[in-house]
């Protein structure tokens, strides 16, 4: 479990705020001027924005009010990094894989590894099946109806 | 009328999974709409929203988890209800109460949008641009707990939109993989950042094992003639609905809340509410649905959407070639009556199939979360790949959607950025329209300040800011 401080929103908005600020006025030409006016505009707005947040931040009754309902919530990292690594995966391979294979195996991953009830031979069947349905269902609604050609490897092509 | 159908019945049961509010629905389903025609797309997506709200009501009443923030009212007494063993009963009332509501809150659109939308035709690129403008300030200050997060989100959904090529000069911006080459996709903007950070919530949380609950057999008939005798609770929910739904940003779970809090006030009996009163369940069920009409009001004639679902809605409209405003009643009449007619129709849809649905839909909710998380990710990359047969925009909405989980773990929130990224190349290209003509004239700032109407709309902006923060204020000083 990451926790973050009530004070972590400002490095995160001042982050975000200061990585835009310097893209909307370093890129570009000096003959492109025009067409960045409404991003440099925005950003030196989000910069105004997290200059208030910073200020909001140091108030009292502001860390008070944090204290007893706090608006800043834990990451639980150690429960999604599977997930977030299984969708890296996807990005990097389902061109590849194809897509039904890919998406498919990714299903089974989230409804097996994160299924709350005991992982023996019955509940993998039952996975197994739900996903097989489900998937069968995609494929009937995507390629069948909407006749929408997606990336193929062998399974479902 | 069999999309329509379709539509009901899919509402319905997405309403009544836990987790799955109107406004992902609607994300979710835009995608599926983009194969269609224009009304059909909008017939869709009209049944949907309107089904989904009602939905919700299902399993805040048989497993104390509000299908939809719109519901938290409901969960009050419905629940205690189905603790007496009166659910049926309790769902009776509120598809009943909803359908009442329902059908007033499309009256109201019905007579106030051409109204409205007359006058918007006076609009220029200036106004264009502060309505645009009006459309995120409101979004941010009152979805978001926080004005100033609402803000920065708004903010950020504005520079995202800017990626990609410049409408007007053609200036390629921010590239900085070719991903982004053709910038970001509305629909892959709209389901990533509302489908994957609930991906993630559903992933995190351990599962709460619900008390199951008999269903009585309750006549229809007695619900049908106890609920009409309820003129008081269908009236406050029915105008609370009506007047929340009209301000622009403030949704379902304020009707809902309001309304209860009404007819709680004004009840002879408050003591009996929390206990399981047919009044509250009845009140906040005709105000939430009395509120989906009204929220369209803006949308339609301004651009300006009443809630966050409408907000999504924007984005259905604008993939059509539809752009909500001024002339939407002059260059798409018939696309816009057929779908204001379609929500009317689908009210009945909604009351009928609801009724009936409502006994089957305990089988949705036992869904398990892993299983849930698995199908909305599935429907989510085959949604978003699916409207331009683009893996780019698959990578665009699976990033979004994981920067929006993490971002949301400090406070902010989806909406206001979706906003941005939709009302975006409206306000830049008003914006540079708005330069152009003024630089043969005063300069921008005073072109765009000139006028009435602009003065108005920079003060709704101010106002709507200065509500955002004394609500916070007023927050803060009674949680201390």
């Amino acid at each position: 479990m990451l926790n973050f401080g009530n004070k972590s929103v400002i490095f995160v908005s001042l982050f975000i705020a200061i990585a835009l600020f310097y893209l909307s006025f370093y890129s570009g030409t000096p003959k492109e001027v025009e067409a960045y006016l409404f991003p440099r505009t925005i950003t030196s707005i989000m910069l105004a924005v997290t200059i208030f947040l910073f200020y909001q931040n140091l108030e009292n009754k502001f860390l008070e009010r944090e204290r007893k309902a706090p608006s800043v919530f834990p990451l639980n990292l150690s429960k999604l990094y599977p997930v977030g690594i299984s969708i890296l995966l996807f990005i990097f391979f389902a061109e590849d894989l194809g897509f039904y294979f890919s998406t498919t195996i990714l299903f089974m991953f989230i409804s097996i590894f994160y299924s709350e009830e005991k992982l023996d031979i019955s509940n993998l069947i039952k996975s197994s099946c739900v996903c097989s349905l489900f998937m069968a269902l995609i494929y009937i609604l995507f390629t069948v109806l909407l006749k929408v050609q997606v990336p193929g490897f062998f399974l479902f092509e | 009328m069999l999309i329509l159908i379709l539509g009901t019945i899919g509402g319905l049961l997405l309403g009544a999974a836990p987790g799955l509010s109107p406004t992902m629905a609607v994300a979710l389903l835009i995608p599926f709409t983009f194969h269609m025609t224009a009304e059909q797309g909008l017939i869709m997506l009209g049944s949907v929203y309107t089904a989904t709200v009602a939905g919700g009501a299902i399993s805040a009443i048989l497993l104390k988890i509000p299908g939809a923030p719109a519901n938290i009212a409901t969960v009050m007494d419905g629940y205690p209800l189905a603790q007496q063993n009166r659910s049926k009963e309790a769902l009776h009332y509120c598809f009943i109460s909803s359908f009442i509501g329902g059908v007033i809150g499309i009256i109201v659109l019905i007579f106030f949008t051409p109204l409205l939308a007359n006058f918007a035709l006076e609009f220029g690129p200036s106004h264009m641009f502060w309505i645009a403008i009006l459309g995120v300030t409101v979004i941010a200050t009152l979805d978001s707990g926080s004005t100033l997060k609402g803000l920065f989100s708004g903010c950020l959904g504005l520079w995202l939109a800017t990626i990609g090529y410049d409408a007007v000069l053609g200036v390629e911006r921010f590239v900085v993989d070719p991903v982004f080459s053709g910038g970001i996709n509305i629909i892959a903007a709209l389901v990533g950042l509302f489908a994957i950070p609930q991906v993630f919530s559903l992933l995190e949380k351990k599962t709460e094992k619900s008390d199951q609950f008999q269903m009585e057999h309750k006549s229809l008939l007695s619900s049908l003639k106890y609920n009409f005798s309820r003129i008081k609770a269908l009236s406050i929910g029915s105008i609370v609905g009506v007047i929340v739904g009209l301000i622009p940003g403030a949704g379902g779970q304020i009707a809902g809340l309001v309304s209860y809090d009404q007819i709680k006030k004004l009840s002879n009996d408050p003591t009996k509410f929390g206990k399981g009163e047919p009044d509250g369940v009845i009140a906040a069920e005709s105000a939430n649905n009395a509120m989906v009409g009204p929220s369209l009001v803006p949308l339609l004639t301004l651009s300006v959407p009443g809630s966050p679902t409408a907000a999504v809605l924007l984005g259905g409209l604008l993939i059509h070639g539809i752009f909500p405003g001024p002339d939407l009643f002059t260059t798409h009449a018939k696309t816009a009556w057929t779908f204001i007619d379609s929500l009317l129709i689908a009210q009945f849809a909604m009351l009928i199939f609801g009724l009936y649905i409502s006994g089957l839909a305990r089988y949705v909710m036992k869904t398990p979360k892993n299983y849930m998380a698995g199908i909305i990710t599935v429907l989510a990359i085959f949604g978003t790949y699916s409207v331009q047969n683009s893996f780019a925009d698959v990578i665009v909405m699976l990033s979004l959607g994981t920067f929006m989980y993490f971002i949301s773990k400090f406070g902010f929130t989806a909406a206001p950025i979706v906003l941005g990224i939709i009302l975006g190349p409206i306000a830049e290209t008003n914006f540079t329209q708005a330069k152009i003509i003024a630089d043969t004239q005063d300069g921008i700032v005073n072109y765009l300040v000139a006028g009435g109407l602009n003065v108005t709309m920079i003060g709704i902006c101010i106002l709507s800011i200065a509500y955002g923060t004394y609500s916070e204020f007023k927050t803060v000083k009674q949680k201390l």
